[in-house]
């Protein structure tokens, strides 16, 4: 299987560089610049953050590839971009401009609404969202070299992102108790590929890190997401929707680096303004939920 | 007094590192703070992000005390960096340990990094070496002598008890970097 490949092997390298960390989204050089100043170990350049897509609404694709040569220009970081789901055509665009990461995102209108890209055939790493084992697994098995949850993206509310990282541990934590037996019979429920099935049991984990995104606004967040076993944080709206996103962007950092330390958490969220509104995850009308994408 | 390996954990391949020495069956911690550091005899420090580092280690006024370590320490990648006394792209401070210029990211981005075999001083077979995103010692001084090559360039250099690898031994199955760092 692939996952033994020395290609995986340096894509998925450059996830495990990413352990412990704040991603945080940016939408030109000078959100750029305030994200690598507070300590993010990555930046996401999109057009525009979530919870303006939301607002917007229209198609979110890519995007414009000069704010991307903008953002890589300003930060020494790695700089990682969305894709439409599908579009594969808007990938290779992100490789040709040699972005660090490419996150084959809910976020944007997808372009398929059947099929992922075979990431495979990339060189540059993927990032995938998911909200239960079994999308984990297939986005796994198309080549995906980092997971997320999907949560529910622009909302503020972390109750999502809880809900996908427990259902993704908690389905591990059952694989490990089957007999090798049951595990074709696990492999079809789950629609996941019988091979990587068959891993998560030998190993009681995933092949690649999993990270946490869709929700996170407060250093307490992040907090609650590396407890529940995210192994770094994405943060999209909740900065830089915030009153004061370089006194949160650094809180957050903080508190992701310390998240078994509620002294240093509590310390890190003193004074940070406002936090992002945020949203009942129960009044999105269920057609602009953007985790069943 | 036994041995007790503190590994850098305020960002990065921490984790990768630890279980390399939880299969070398030694004592380890992860270090998150000064506090931390108590009894630690072996210092770590692994890939990841150093602007992460600066800021986090800084903010608590953590990194001088990081800067002074008088027992071994093994950087791999970013921590090679830190060890470095000059940083080049951007120019930066190091913690001056290991008299070598390291110049970050200067493979290229990530559609650069790469895997490839290179020649070690600690063993006659050959070593996997990963690159990610991977720095190179563009300077390095009298003293320091380099243990491993990539074709000609030396991609891993030790001065005293001071140890700084471009690469990620924690990312392979070959422990024999972590097992030489525990004897010096």
């Amino acid at each position: 299987m692939f996952i033994n490949d020395k290609e995986f092997k340096v894509k998925v390298g450059l996830a495990e560089m990413l352990k412990g960390g704040v991603i945080m989204d940016v939408t030109n050089a000078e959100q750029a610049k305030i994200a690598e100043d507070s300590g993010a170990c990555a930046v996401m350049a999109l057009e525009r953050v979530p919870a303006d897509i939301r607002a917007d609404g229209g198609v979110a694709r890519m995007a414009d590839p000069t704010i991307i040569e903008q953002i890589k220009a300003a930060v020494s970081i790695p700089v990682m971009a969305k894709t439409r789901i599908g579009h594969f055509a808007e990938a290779q665009v992100l490789e040709a401009l040699e972005v660090d990461f490419i996150d084959e995102s809910e976020v944007l209108t997808p372009a398929d609404e059947h099929n992922h890209i075979d990431k495979t055939k990339f060189k540059i790493p993927f990032v995938c969202g998911c909200r239960n084992l079994g999308e984990a697994l297939r986005r796994i098995g198309e080549g995906a070299a980092l997971l997320r949850t999907k949560g529910e993206a622009g909302s503020g509310n972390i109750v999502e992102a809880v809900r996908h990282m427990r259902a993704v541990i908690g389905a591990i934590r059952r694989i490990t108790t089957l007999d090798d037996e049951e595990l074709m019979t696990k492999a079809k429920n789950l629609g996941a590929p019988y091979d990587l099935v068959k891993y998560v049991k030998a190993h009681g984990g995933l092949p690649v890190p999993n990270f946490a995104a869709g929700g996170i606004a407060t250093p307490a967040d992040a907090s609650l997401m590396m407890q529940l076993g995210a192994e770094s944080v994405f943060v999209g709206s909740g900065i830089f929707k915030s009153s004061d996103p370089k006194s949160r962007a650094k809180a957050i950092v903080l508190a992701t680096t310390h998240y078994n330390d509620p002294k240093i958490v509590a310390e890190a969220s003193k004074s940070l303004g406002l936090a992002m509104k945020g949203l009942d995850i129960k009044q999105i009308p269920e057609d602009q939920l953007l985790q069943t994408r | 007094m036994g041995i007790l390996v503190g590994v850098l954990a305020i960002q990065g391949d921490f984790k990768a590192h630890i279980k390399v020495f939880k299969k070398l069956g030694v004592a380890h911690k992860e270090i998150r703070s000064e506090n931390d550091l108590s009894g630690v005899t072996h210092l770590v420090v692994p890939g990841g992000e150093s602007t992460t580092i600066r800021k986090v280690a800084k903010s608590e006024g953590f990194w001088n005390k990081l800067a002074i370590f008088r027992g071994p320490v093994l950087g791999t990648c970013m921590g090679s960096v830190l060890m470095a006394r000059q940083i080049e792209s951007p120019k930066a401070e190091g913690w001056g340990m290991l008299d070598i210029t390291a110049k970050r990211n200067a493979y290229g981005r990530q559609i650069n990094s790469f895997t490839a075999e290179g020649k070690i001083a600690i063993s006659e077979k050959p070593f996997e070496m990963v690159f990610i995103r991977a720095p190179k010692f563009v300077r390095v001084g009298d003293k320091v002598e380099p243990i491993a090559w990539l074709g000609d360039e030396a991609t891993g250099v030790i001065s005293g008890n001071k140890m700084a690898l471009a690469f990620h031994p924690e990312l392979t199955d070959n422990g024999c970097f972590h097992e030489y760092f525990l004897g010096l």
